[in-house]
């Protein structure tokens, strides 16, 4: 194998040597130190391989010995360079080519996490490229034992991070920390409202009830008391659980204006292309237009190689123009608004609880027009309050 | 002088099977064709005899005959 690399490297020939006394330039040949190999008898000579360097002094061992040797091919890498030395672009290409696949392999390519599920992805990522662990940092000056060390402090969901780089390649492995179980509370406690309102249903699983259904109940009243009595007329201190329902009055106030700009996206958009490589960024289309009051969207799209996306991609950048129109608002209009905005609030802030009367009133201003809602919601008022009992 | 034999100069033959032999102390080939090879050791002429018989590497005074060997002679 080496043997061959380097005769390879010093490039051979094989030749023919036919004559008088071809075993006469075989002893001439071995004598004046000329390395033949893989010598095989013809018809009217020899055949075999020696080097180029040998070749060029067998000329007059080949006359003492009354043969004529001739080249029938030609192996190795001069030759190769030689048929190649017109086009001397593809040698240089060649080399270039690995020097930049050298300089290349320097750099991280990909980084990999896997086994996160409650810590998000980009946020690692994010914390990764603060440690210098990102794709296209100089993997040789990545420390990634100092990575995983501030990771690990600043993201507490962590229990376990392992940062490795192999080849171009970053692998992150996240073990994130079991949650802890919720404990079983036992420590006693009274059931108080949260809110004032009027009782309309009691559910005392524990303790004892300390309102009746129809009568009003202030915030911080006790509704379910953890405080019980037993048989023997002992006292009890349980952890009070049940559910007490009030008609609780909610009160909303709301303002629009009569004259205000409103903000919308126009047709007009500018987009710049760019060409990314290890987050090196280099710009591919040209767009003069700007706007005073824009938002930018950012697309990218990387090219994708066996599942493993490449730094290498374009970025497409897209200004919109923001315009600003003046709008104003009537009476009708506002109603329309304000009604709007009040099934908002029915949904999403008191979504769990049942909508018992409703009734709102607008009032016109100078400026604009305010809206007073009043609902009644049937809700839960209880509240778990933790009471200390000492002995 | 030992034990009556003189083997002082005498070709060393290391064989593998019958299907290579390293023959060093060769004064030079005689006879090359691959039915049968020929070489002179200066005291003797060591003939191989054989099927498809090939030098393989040839240096200053030692040769390596390749093939299947099927017969060795040796000519004082």
């Amino acid at each position: 194998m080496l043997l061959g690399l380097i005769r390879y490297v010093k490039g051979s020939v094989f030749f023919r040597a036919e004559g008088r006394s071809p075993e006469r330039f075989l002893n001439l040949a071995a004598r004046n130190g000329v390395n033949i190999w893989d010598a095989q008898p013809t018809a009217k000579g020899i055949e075999g391989f020696m080097s180029v360097r040998d070749y060029r002094h067998i000329r007059p061992l080949a006359r003492k010995a009354s043969v004529r040797a001739r080249i029938l091919s030609k192996h190795g890498l001069p030759f190769f360079a030689a048929k190649y030395k017109p086009r001397i672009g593809i040698p240089i290409g060649a080399a270039a080519g690995l020097a930049l696949l050298i300089f290349l392999s320097n750099f991280i390519w990909t980084i990999d996490i896997a086994g996160e599920k409650r810590v998000s992805e980009s946020a690692l990522r994010g914390l990764l490229a603060e440690s210098g662990v990102h794709i296209g940092a100089y993997k040789h000056t990545a420390d990634t034992g100092q990575a995983r060390r501030d990771i690990l402090l600043k993201v507490d969901e962590i229990g376990w991070l392992s940062v490795n780089i192999v080849g171009c390649h970053a692998t992150v492995e996240v073990r994130e920390k079991t949650e802890k179980p919720p404990l079983d509370n036992t420590t006693p406690c009274n059931l108080k409202a949260n809110a004032d309102g009027v009782i309309t249903k009691i559910i005392a699983d524990e303790g004892i009830a300390q309102v009746k259904t129809g009568s009003g109940a202030a915030k911080g009243d006790l509704l379910v008391s953890g405080v019980t009595v037993t048989k023997n007329n002992k006292v009890r201190y349980v952890r009070a659980r049940g559910e007490v329902y009030a008609d609780v009055i909610s009160k909303k106030e709301l303002y629009l204006p009569k004259s205000f700009n409103y903000i919308s996206l126009s047709e007009n958009n500018a987009s710049r292309r760019r060409l990314s490589f290890l987050g090196f960024e280099l710009p591919c289309s040209l767009s003069f237009r700007s706007f005073d009051d824009a938002v930018y969207t950012r697309d990218s799209s990387f090219l994708n190689l066996n599942g493993q996306s490449l730094p290498l991609g374009f970025v497409t950048e897209t200004s919109r123009e923001l315009v600003r129109k003046p709008v104003t608002n009537d009476r009708q209009k506002a109603e329309r608004v304000f009604q709007r905005e009040l099934l908002l609030y029915e949904i999403f802030e008191k979504g769990g609880s049942r909508l018992t009367s409703k009734g709102f009133t607008i009032d016109e201003t100078k400026d604009g027009f305010t809206c007073s809602a009043k609902f009644v919601f049937n809700e839960n008022i209880a509240e778990s309050v933790d009471f200390s009992v000492e002995e | 002088m030992k034990n009556g034999m003189d083997i002082g100069g005498a070709p060393l033959i290391e064989m593998t099977g019958n299907r290579q032999a390293l023959i060093e102390g060769s004064a030079g080939i005689l006879l090359y064709e691959s039915e049968r090879i020929k070489l002179s050791t200066g005291r003797m002429i060591i003939t191989f005899c054989g099927r498809g018989l090939r030098l393989r590497c040839i240096s200053g005074s030692c040769v390596e005959i390749y093939g299947f060997i099927s017969n060795i002679e040796f000519t004082c």
